[in-house]
Order: structure tokens, then C-alpha cells, then sequence
């Protein structure tokens, strides 16, 4: 069940910002400057225009449309497989966690049931795109008050969390692991994958967590930055439609782990009465940029909690369900070995064949590491989606950039948009 | 323990101080005037004594000092760059550079040739003049603090006779220090003031917001923080009575070194020299994440490399004043040979060096600094020097002067005044009014957090923020006519 952290009464903090006097300038006064769309702090292209009083943000209009690729339009000419590398470039903090929320809804349209093989692994590398994302995140929000070092601390990890990826599919940084009905392969090798995992699990990232939280959670600077900064209250969270850690941290009690369990978070997953994985929802009560960044810490620890329970309990049996059927590509050895294994093959290949696909609807929606995830596939029974309309927790999240830091000051921009982490291929799509 | 050898001086060779009573002899009337510990008696007018020639011992040696310091200094200043990124190498896990010669020694070199070999960018707008003012203006007051900087102490100059032109230098006992000053204190505040001219004036010329807003902040913080830096500067003074560094490092071995019973005025510099050198965490004017480059955002080649060196040049400064000040300046205890009166050519090169590696750790403890703390927030900058270290400044320069003259200036009565009044602000801290959240500020024309009883408007006021709006599109009408 969810349950809320420790507000921190214990620290005392005194950050009133001085006295601001609202009189001796009139909006037309104002300085107009554009925060990006190339700018440090902004991550990746994104643009806001300021209109500022002094250091005071009087108006803040976030533009979006810098890094406009395509992505959706190209859903409509790429397969159901094909696709998964086009998802995975829309959140690059986690690419992984988008392959499965895509294959998930793919899933969903085409009702398959994966294996609980798949499922086991997809919810360790879930887990892990969730770390992978928490730690840029966090790290970040130290890196955008100036402390640089806590950024690398945790950012180190995640080279490891690259060589897990590169070990299961070949590719460092866009794994596009999965496919319908399974992965691209087995593990290559499942004793190395598991001490890859456990060491990451184990000792790497809580200990770069751990960096982490020593260098700023208490340090009175980060707290007198980040304190009060960006609130978000319940109702504001529900009402803007926010998810993930950023409603959590306002107090809404909403995980899709929880609430629409699928994957390893649901009971009974491998059909044999296995019960769901135990793990806690941090929910945090202020909704500032401090309660997220909490919230994102806690986050990991749970992610751990979970890899932990799931990496000695990998059931054996096939990745790909229905291995002969027309669902999954065959593996390389029946292509070339059997005549059934090279039809199937091209079946699946051929740009007019492929698959049959359901005449119909269907949203897939994942917990991502900064939200709901989802995807919403139109089918007309052709090989690839009519439409696939991507629903970016990012560009949902973003909307509430003006309202949230309309009033404070010109550094605290970078505070709030480091702790919304919002991805720009996200929110142009 | 004084071996002076020139009882009769003809021409000073160091301004008289000792014939001045100190604030500390007029205040209380006790003790008298402390006894030089070194340095010649010289007569009462000594510094009215008209020289005809034109070189005289001590210039002879300051410009020595002068060509041979501003050297040192500045190979260090480029040797300081590859310092910070192998400190912060060290702390962040790293290697840091690695690649130009061996251990990456010659990256400095690298780093220069680099700086001069890049186009000399001028963005279009920019104030022509001004805009190549500024690096000289800002890296001049950096380079010239270090003039009042005692080096070495006093050296027993030997005497010597110029060739070619003939002058004699008499047998003399100098200042291992490029200006010989007795108000280097003073000097060193007005110098200190000078260096916000570059800031202002390259953030102005750039005529790039960004720009504007590093040297908005830059002069602001650098004039809100000198006065608790003049404020530490005088709980010093108070108690040393002079504001001739040598004297200052004198009156510390005499009586303990001002960090033992000054704490709180160190501390006061310190912060107070982090933020006059741009130091994190107060490098507010150049904030990478608020201000890309801040000030210097639009400068590249050289005038660039002018702005990086002026940091550190500010750096050594300011550190070297406070090892001056309340690191016993060249001292050591227990090593004779760093001794004020030690005064052999052995020693100067001694002192040199243990003031130099004095510095080299103060400068390396504010790069950890950098490395370690997130960035202040400006308001907060500014609330940190108005609200809390001036009063605390006002607070230690009257109980210093109170404790001054009572007489009460041993180091551990000063000592005693310190945690006294760290007591004090303890006790008096909760009393403070306080706020307990970042307040969203009210603000004419904000849709989220607009003024009392205002129209919100969802419409961008300025029409600057409009420019990406579509153009009108025609209606039927107008386009069927």
C-alpha cells in the first residue's frame, strides 16, 4: 500500500525570499527572456519565455516544438516490431521502459499473454529503467543548483545499467529488447545477466543513492533551494491530470503498478497462483521540488526492493510465447534450417504481410519512471497501426511548468524543471 | 634576537611605523606601544628624507620582486585551472586530464595556445570599446592586489652597485614585497572594490541578457559583501593596531595568529572572499544553469582566457590576504627560519615558499567548496550578506573594541570574546523573524500568482513573448474581396 515519507519538520529551514515590491514596475517594464531553447539548464531543446520582474518570473510561457521528430506519424509506417525502436527514443533517460510499454499495449491489442519468463524479465528491466530515470533525474536536480559532483555519483551507475542493456540486446543505450509476444532473444547468458543485477542491485546503486543522499538531502543550501519551490497540491495534481512521482509527491495516491497491476506487479502472473511482488508507493504530502526529489530516492529503493524479490525467481521456459505460431519471428536457426521456420520468417518480414492484427482499439498504459505511460493503437488489421497516439507523461507533467513557478525567481526555473524532468522528444513527439 | 646591522640608516628603507602610537596604546593606555619586533630605529622624519637617486634598495627589490612574483603568479594561475579539474577529478571519481604530456602537466599550455588561436568573437550590438575594456578591467585590480603581499618578510640586503648606470644600493634591510606600503590594508579593500568595473562593464557591452544579469548580480553581491569583509578587516585591525600587512604577520607571532583568537572575523572573510572571487557557492554572475556563462557569455579567445585568469588571480589575492591576515602570513611555529626575524636570504626563499603552499591549501579548500555545495540562490546571497553576516561583522567590531579597551588582548581573552558571541547569535538567532517556506511572490500580470483583485489574463502581456504566434489568418471575407 502506498504510505507517505517522513515530512521533514526536523529540518528548520529559513529561505524567505526578500520582500518583493509590486509597484514600481508595470508589465510593460518587463524584461522578456528566453530561457532556451539552448540553454544549459534546459537539458535538452525546449523554450520558455520569461517575462520578468527583476529576478521575480511575472510570466512564463513554455513553447514546445524544438525537437519535433515524427514519432507518431512514423507509428503508421513502421510494424509492430519496427516501431519499438522509434518508442525508445521518445524517453532516452529509459528507453527499455518504453520498448515494454509499447510491446505491453501492442500486447493488449493482439490479447496475448506473455510467458512468465518475459514477464519476469521485463519487470527486472522495468525496474531498472525506473532506477536508470530516478538516478539522471535526481542527480540532475543536484546538477541544476550547481553541485555538479552529485550528478556524477549517480550518473556513474548508470554505465552499468548500459551494460545490462548492452548484455541482453547488443545496444549500450537503446536496447530495443522487446518484441510482440516476447524479446528480441533470450538471455545469453542468465547466470551473468543475474550478477550483473545483483551487483548493480546490491551494491552500486545504493550506494551511489546513498553518495547521493549524504552530499545534499541535508544540506541546508539544497533544502533553502528547493523547499516551498514548485507546490503542487492534490487537487491541482488531479485536476492537470499529473501522474508518477510528481503527483505522488503531491499527496495523490496513484500507481499503475497498484491500481491497474499487469506484468509481475499483478497476482497470479505466471498462472500458477504466484503473488504479485511486495513494494511501497512513497507518497509525499508538500508536492514541492524537495517532496519529489524524495519521492524519486524512495522510488529506487523500492525498484531495488522488487529486482531483489524477482532475480532468483526467473522461471525457466520459453522467452517468445506461442513459439510457432505467426506471432514472433522464429529464432535464426529454424530460418535457416526448416522451410515452416523461412515462411514464418517472411510472413513476418514482408512488407505486405506481417501480421494479422485485430480490427480494433486498445491503450496500453504503463508505470513509467515519470508516469503514465501509455499508448493508444488504432488497427485496421494491416500489418502496422492505423494510428498510434503516445500518451508522454513528460508533455502531460510540463503543463504545469508556468502555473508552478509564476512568482518565485529566475533560479528557481531550473530547480522545478530539473524536478518535473521533463523530456523534450517526449513533448514533441 | 635582532642582529641589526645598519644602526645608521641615510635612507629609509621601509616606511617608519614604529614611532606610531597604536589604536590600542591611545584606546587604553596600557602597555604603551608595542616593541617592533624587527626593523631598523629610524629617525622621526625619515620618510621626508630627500633621495637624489633615483634607486633606492627597496625599489631596486620590488621591481625584482615585481617581474619575478607576477611569473610565479601567473604560471600558477594556469597551473591553478589543471588543479581545479584534478581536484574535482579526485572528488567526482574521475581522471581528469590525462592526455597533453605526462599526468596532463602541459594541459595549461595546451589550454593557452587554444585560447589564442580562437576567433575573437564580437557579438553584433555589443559596445566596441567597452567590451574590450572590460577583461583589461577586470584583470588588472586581480593582478594588483598582490602587490602589498609580504612575500618574504625582510631580507638583509647586502648592497650592491648597478652596472652601467652606476647607482649604489647601500647595505639595507628591504621588503621582500612589490609595494612597501603601510596601509596595504586599505589598499587591498580599494582594490578589492575596483574589481566589479570588468564585471559590469562585459556584462553590459555583451548586450545579451544573460550578460546583463551576471553583472547585475556581480555588482550587487560584490558591493553587498565588502562591507562584512571591511567589518572583518577592522576586528583585525583593532587588534593589531596597524594596517601594514608585514606589521600584521609581526603582532601574529608575537601574539598567536589572529585564527586562533579571531575566529569569527576569519570565518567573515572567508565567506566574504568567496563571493567578491565569483567562488561557488556564490557564483551567482556566472551560474552555468541560470546565466549559461553570465557575464562573460559572450566573450571567447583571449579576453576570455582574461576573465578565467582574473578568477584566479582573485583567488590567490584574496587567499594570500588571508593567510596575511589570520594564517600568520609566512610563519610557522617552531621553524626559526620562518621567523619574522630571521632575516637571511635562506629564510626569505623559506617564508616564500610556506606562504605560497599556505595559499596553495586555501585555494584548494575553496575548490573543494565549489565541488561539494549547491549554488545559493541570489536573494539568498544577498539575505545572507545583509541579514546575517553584516550585523554579525557590527556585532565583533564592537565587542572587539570594547575587549580592546579594556586591554584584554591576549588570545585567549579574544578567544573568550569569540565563542561569547558565538553564544550571543546562538541565543539571539530564534528570535530572528523567520519565514518558513519559499513565498510565491504577487506580481502584476501573472495568470498563477497575480496581484490581489487583479484580471488575470491569459494573453501574454509583452509582445516579445507573442512572436510565435501564428499571423492573423485572412478571413473569407477579406481574402473574397
Amino acid at each position: 500500500m502506498p504510505y507517505t515519507l517522513k515530512p521533514t519538520k526536523a529540518f528548520d529551514v529559513d529561505n524567505e525570499s526578500t520582500e518583493y515590491l509590486s509597484t514600481h514596475v508595470t508589465a510593460e517594464d518587463r524584461w522578456v527572456m528566453n530561457f532556451g531553447p539552448q540553454h544549459p539548464a534546459t537539458h535538452t531543446t525546449l523554450r520558455l519565455v520569461l517575462e520578468l520582474d527583476g529576478e521575480r518570473i511575472a510570466r512564463c510561457t513554455p513553447h514546445i516544438g524544438y525537437l519535433h521528430s515524427g514519432f507518431e506519424k512514423l507509428g503508421e509506417h513502421l510494424d509492430y516490431n519496427q516501431y519499438v525502436t522509434i518508442v525508445s527514443r521518445m524517453n532516452y533517460l529509459s528507453p527499455i521502459a518504453n520498448d515494454i510499454c509499447w510491446h505491453h499495449a501492442v500486447e493488449t491489442l493482439f490479447d496475448v499473454e506473455i510467458t512468465p519468463r518475459c514477464k519476469v524479465l521485463r519487470t527486472i528491466m522495468a525496474e531498472i529503467a525506473r532506477c536508470q530515470d530516478h538516478l539522471l533525474c535526481t542527480g540532475a536536480a543536484a546538477l541544476d543548483l550547481g553541485a555538479f559532483t552529485g550528478f556524477l555519483y549517480v550518473f556513474n551507475v548508470r554505465e552499468k545499467i548500459y551494460d545490462i542493456c548492452d548484455f541482453i540486446s547488443g545496444q549500450r543505450f537503446h536496447p530495443d529488447w522487446t518484441r510482440v509476444g516476447g524479446a528480441m532473444m533470450d538471455l545469453p547468458d542468465e547466470a551473468m545477466f543475474k550478477k550483473l543485477v545483483k551487483a548493480l542491485v546490491n551494491e552500486e546503486i545504493p550506494r551511489a543513492v546513498d553518495d547521493l543522499e549524504k552530499l545534499v538531502m541535508r544540506n541546508r543550501i539544497f533544502l533553502d533551494r528547493t523547499v516551498g519551490i514548485g507546490e503542487i497540491t492534490e487537487e491541482e495534481a488531479i485536476a492537470w491530470s499529473l501522474s508518477g512521482p510528481i503527483a505522488r509527491a503531491s499527496g495523490v495516491r496513484q500507481d499503475l503498478r497498484k491500481t491497474e497491476p499487469y506484468l509481475c506487479y499483478a497476482d497470479n502472473w505466471d498462472g500458477q497462483g504466484a503473488e504479485a511482488v511486495k513494494f511501497k508507493t512513497p507518497i509525499a504530502t508538500e508536492g514541492d521540488v524537495y517532496a519529489r526529489f524524495r519521492v524519486r530516492l524512495e522510488e529506487i529503493k523500492q525498484s531495488l526492493e522488487i529486482i531483489k524479490q524477482l532475480i532468483d525467481e526467473i522461471p525457466g521456459g520459453p522467452i517468445n510465447v506461442f513459439s510457432d505460431s505467426k506471432m514472433t519471428i522464429p529464432p535464426k536457426s529454424e530460418v535457416y534450417g526448416s522451410i515452416e521456420g523461412l515462411i514464418q520468417h517472411f510472413e513476418l518480414v514482408m512488407t505486405n504481410r506481417g501480421w494479422d492484427a485485430p480490427v480494433g482499439e486498445a491503450y496500453g498504459a504503463n508505470e513509467t519512471a515519470n508516469g503514465e505511460l501509455g499508448y493508444f493503437i488504432v488497427a485496421d488489421g494491416g500489418p502496422r497501426p492505423w494510428r498510434v497516439k503516445t500518451r508522454p507523461p513528460s508533455f502531460i507533467n510540463y503543463q504545469m511548468m508556468a502555473k508552478i513557478t509564476e512568482g518565485h525567481m529566475l533560479a528557481d526555473i531550473v530547480a522545478t524543471l530539473g524536478s518535473l524532468n521533463v523530456v523534450a522528444a517526449e513533448l514533441d513527439r | 634576537m635582532l642582529t641589526s646591522t645598519h644602526s645608521s640608516i641615510a635612507r629609509p628603507c621601509c616606511i617608519p611605523r614604529s614611532h606610531i602610537p597604536t589604536p590600542r596604546a591611545v584606546l587604553s593606555g596600557l602597555g604603551g606601544s608595542p616593541a617592533p619586533l624587527i626593523g631598523p630605529p629610524l629617525p622621526q622624519n625619515a620618510h621626508l628624507a630627500y633621495d637624489a637617486s633615483p634607486m633606492n634598495s627597496q625599489l631596486f627589490i620590488s621591481i625584482h620582486i615585481i617581474l619575478i612574483v607576477i611569473h610565479v603568479i601567473l604560471i600558477t594561475v594556469a597551473y591553478l585551472i589543471y588543479l581545479e579539474r584534478k581536484i574535482s577529478a579526485y572528488i567526482q571519481d574521475r581522471v581528469g586530464p590525462n592526455r597533453v604530456g605526462p599526468l596532463g602537466l602541459l594541459q595549461p599550455l595546451a589550454d593557452g595556445i587554444k585560447f589564442m588561436i580562437k576567433e575573437d568573437y564580437q557579438p553584433h550590438g555589443a559596445d566596441k570599446y567597452l567590451f574590450s575594456l572590460a577583461p583589461i578591467a577586470i584583470i588588472i585590480p586581480a593582478l594588483i592586489g598582490w602587490a602589498v603581499i609580504p612575500w618574504g618578510g625582510y631580507w638583509d640586503f647586502p648592497g650592491f652597485t648597478v652596472p652601467l648606470v652606476g647607482w649604489v644600493l647601500e647595505p639595507s634591510r628591504v621588503l621582500i614585497a612589490a609595494a612597501n606600503v603601510n596601509i596595504g590594508i586599505i589598499y587591498l579593500l580599494a582594490v578589492a572594490s575596483l574589481g566589479v568595473y570588468g564585471v559590469t562593464l562585459g556584462g553590459w557591452a555583451s548586450n545579451n541578457k544573460y550578460s546583463f544579469f551576471g553583472a547585475l548580480r556581480a555588482s550587487a553581491g560584490m558591493i553587498s559583501y565588502e562591507i562584512p569583509l571591511g567589518l572583518s578587516l577592522l576586528a583585525i585591525l583593532l587588534v593589531a593596531g596597524t594596517v601594514h600587512p608585514q606589521s600584521i604577520i609581526e603582532s601574529q607571532v608575537a601574539g598567536g595568529w589572529y585564527i586562533i583568537s579571531q575566529p569569527i572575523a576569519a570565518l567573515l572573510f572567508f565567506v566574504c572572499i568567496l563571493a567578491e572571487a565569483n567562488r561557488a557557492p556564490f557564483d551567482n554572475a556566472e551560474a552555468e544553469q541560470e546565466l549559461v556563462g553570465g557575464y562573460h557569455t559572450e566573450y571567447s579567445s583571449m579576453r576570455f582566457a582574461l576573465f578565467f585568469m582574473a578568477e584566479y588571480s582573485h583567488m590567490v589575492t584574496s587567499s594570500a590576504f588571508l593567510i596575511v591576515l589570520f594564517f600568520g602570513g609566512y610563519h610557522l611555529p617552531f621553524i626559526g627560519l620562518t621567523h619574522p626575524a630571521a632575516t637571511g636570504l635562506l629564510a626569505v626563499g623559506a617564508k616564500f615558499f610556506v606562504l605560497y603552499f599556505k595559499v596553495l591549501l586555501v585555494i584548494s579548500f575553496m575548490m573543494v567548496i565549489r565541488w561539494t555545495v549547491p549554488r545559493i540562490r541570489w536573494d539568498q546571497v544577498m539575505k545572507l550578506a545583509w541579514n546575517n553576516l553584516i550585523p554579525a561583522g557590527i556585532a565583533l567590531l564592537i565587542i572587539t573594541s570594547v575587549w580592546v579597551y579594556l586591554g584584554w588582548t591576549a588570545w585567549w581573552q579574544l578567544l573568550g570574546m569569540n565563542a561569547l558571541l558565538t553564544v550571543l547569535i546562538i541565543a539571539l538567532m530564534p528570535l530572528l523573524p523567520r519565514s518558513q517556506t519559499n513565498r510565491k511572490a504577487q506580481l502584476a500580470g501573472s495568470r498563477f500568482s497575480p496581484l490581489p483583485g487583479e484580471q488575470v489574463s491569459t494573453a501574454p502581456t509583452s509582445s516579445a513573448a507573442r512572436d510565435d504566434q501564428a499571423p492573423a489568418v485572412p478571413s473569407r471575407e477579406t481574402v473574397g474581396a
